[in-house]
């Protein structure tokens, strides 16, 4: 079954006289397990295409099953339980509470949902804060905190709730070479480990990591193809580690 | 969401913003701290009259004539007369008649009250002379230009030297001063009950008075017990003096010091909720400034509320968060108000004088309105935060 299925999907914004038209019919089905990116210049839908899979908007048209659940008729607060329970978000900007640490943050999906208690929620937000690499950085505050590892959290805080899958929203887009590389490894080895992962990019490199491509354009979906040659993360940030040693030892001899 | 994490998370974020908290919270502190301190100076100096009304003795009975426009004095010396030889109850009895007066005597002059009254009233005021002796009935026949002074008329024309035997001049009628009063201090409304001077009562009649009526006839009881009995009686007596029948209306009013404590204490009453409802305004008006800070709290923090929707809030997960905090800033306000009220009234009462008495159900009271502004003015912004569009609060800078 697939764990994401649109069918006919169209949202249209009323602008006073004008009807803007960001999605114009869109079907796409994502399996579990996938690793799927979106891509397409500023304008061609994708943000209104990541707002409606995660059910933070609601498509004008069409139908939306999530784990074959029939999203487009839930009200605000049946959609507010569907996103804790079956979507993990990842941001650009990472949105981590500020004033609150790392443990904390990665909790925060957890007192929202139901039928969790207190000392169950604190170690599922420890083994998440595990998984993602900052067992050593529980109890820091965002801004003790680098970009990719804040990114980190964020993405700990996505998987707590062990999603149905991860919804990324650029999120790489604040985030220099190396962290970039650390992030998309993460990605990959979670998606090993069988997470499926939507991730909007309008970067080729980091789409390069995912297993499959869609396109937008003008709200409609111009190709959808796998990617081919499987590069990997972690390697990829070997080498550029490599490459940045040698640099800096060459830079050190000639001066 | 439990209802403990909403509490806990309010918590935090008000201490995230202590200095701001405490602001907001001012006007409740403020309102709940000026309630019960107005209540507790009013009722306190409530308290203080009664007991001092009643420290000039509950065996006291007063008819004074009746007040109005059309009222005719008909009190007399024949009234007293009567009443002295045909009440059984009576322990002592003194027509009144009272004026002002410029006095002039020893090297200055003093405006003062001067009373014409019979030696029984020293007896119903349970006062008693400092030095010389009052005088006597004889002075009242002989119609004698004896006059008794206070303490503070002592002081004022006389300084320290000693004013017995000094002629005084009561408006134009020279009196020759024979006793000074004992000091007696003041009443509870601040009279200086010594800036006084006594004269027999028939020669204020017929010296002073422009009237032959009395102003007041003040009479003291023999027992505690017998007030009733004692004011039915008087009342026959006078309306036989007075040629009424049992049910006409009477031109003169009989009361004793139950019902002038009652009508002292109902003043105050009125009084003390008069400044409770002025101090209460304050505390509506400290939960405005609640709901706008509130207000600036949900835009500044739209960002936070995008991210609990987005990781599963509810509408009301984020109504009761924001209400609670409202809540809570409101009731801790009230907290510190009710120990600033506390602590002002032990200042007041150890460094003013000024007596209070804290009412602990005007305590659970501002505290629970307190608790109902916060419920009241927190409700509008929370709504408001409820209310926002999870993509619009991610997306807000």
């Amino acid at each position: 079954m697939s764990v994401i299925e649109l069918r006919g999907i169209k949202r249209h914004y009323v602008l006073g006289d004008i009807v803007v038209k960001a999605i114009r019919g869109l079907d796409l089905s994502v399996d579990e397990g996938e690793f799927v990116s979106v891509m397409g210049p500023s304008g061609s839908g994708k943000s209104t295409l990541m707002n409606i899979l995660g059910c933070l908007d609601k498509p004008t048209e069409g139908t939306y099953l999530l784990e074959g659940l029939d999203t487009s008729k839930a009200n605000p607060d049946e959609a507010a339980e569907i996103r804790n329970e079956k979507i993990g978000f990842v941001f650009q900007g990472f949105n981590l509470l500020s004033r609150t640490t790392a443990i904390e943050n990665v909790e925060l999906p957890l007192f929202y949902a139901r039928n969790t208690s207190s000392r169950d929620q604190r170690k599922r937000a420890i083994r998440a804060l595990e998984e993602v690499g900052l067992g050593e950085r529980l109890h820091h505050v965002p801004f003790q905190l680098s970009g990719g590892q804040q990114q980190r959290v964020a993405i700990a805080r996505a998987m707590v709730n062990d999603p149905a899958f991860i919804l990324a929203d650029e999120p790489t887009g604040n985030l220099d070479t190396e962290m970039t590389l650390e992030i998309m490894a993460l990605f990959q080895e979670l998606n090993g480990r069988g997470k499926t992962i939507v991730m909007v990019t309008h970067e080729p490199e980091v789409a390069a990591f995912t297993k499959r491509v869609i396109t937008m354009r003008d709200g409609s979906m111009i190709s959808d193809k796998p990617v081919t040659g499987g590069a990997r993360a972690a390697d990829a940030l070997e080498e550029w580690k490599r490459a940045n040693s040698l640099i800096a030892r060459a830079g050190g001899a000639t001066t | 969401m439990t209802a403990f994490k909403i509490v806990e998370f309010s918590f935090r974020s008000i201490f995230r913003n202590r200095m701001r908290s405490l602001l907001t919270s001012l006007g409740i502190i403020i309102g709940v701290c000026s309630v019960i301190v107005m209540v507790a100076v009013g009722e306190g100096s409530q308290k203080q009259i009664t007991k001092q009304i009643a420290s000039m003795g509950t065996n006291l009975i007063n008819v004074m004539p009746m007040r109005g426009p059309e009222a005719i004095n008909t009190l007399s010396r024949a009234d007293v007369k009567k009443i002295r030889t045909e009440a059984s109850l009576v322990q002592a009895i003194s027509g009144i008649t009272r004026g002002s007066f410029d006095v002039v005597g020893g090297t200055s002059s003093w405006e003062t009250s001067v009373m014409g009254v019979e030696p029984d009233y020293l007896v119903i005021k349970n006062w008693g002379v400092g030095t010389g002796a009052f005088f006597t009935e004889q002075d009242l026949a002989s119609r004698s230009k004896v006059a008794v002074i206070g303490k503070t008329v002592a002081k004022e024309l006389f300084g320290q030297s000693d004013p017995i035997g000094s002629s005084i001049r009561i408006g134009t009628t020279p009196f020759t001063v024979v006793a000074v009063l004992a000091e007696k201090g003041s009443t509870g409304m601040g009279d200086d009950q010594d800036d006084v001077i006594m004269v027999p009562l028939d020669t204020a009649l017929a010296r002073l008075s422009k009237s032959r009526n009395l102003g007041m006839i003040a009479i003291s009881v023999v027992r505690d017990d017998l007030m009733d009995r004692a004011q039915t009686e008087i009342d026959t007596i006078l309306r036989e003096s007075h040629r009424l029948s049992a049910t006409a209306t009477a031109d003169y009013s009989v009361m004793n010091m139950a019902d002038i404590i009652k009508t002292a204490s109902q003043t105050s009453k009125s009084l003390t909720m008069l400044l409770a409802a002025i101090a209460g305004v304050s505390l509506v008006v400290g939960g405005i400034g609640i709901m706008n800070i509130m207000l600036v709290s949900v835009t500044e923090r739209t960002r936070e509320i995008g991210i609990r929707m987005s990781v599963g809030a509810r509408r009301r997960d984020i109504l009761f968060q924001f209400l609670s905090e409202s809540v809570i800033l409101s009731l801790m306000g009230g907290m510190i108000g009710i120990v600033l009220a506390v602590t002002l009234c032990k200042v007041l009462t150890a460094f003013v004088g000024l007596p209070t008495s804290i009412n602990p159900m005007v305590i659970a009271a501002s505290a629970g309105f307190a608790g109902a502004v916060g419920i009241f003015f927190g409700y509008y912004p929370a709504r408001k935060a409820a209310g926002l569009y999870p993509i619009d609060a991610l997306r807000y800078e």
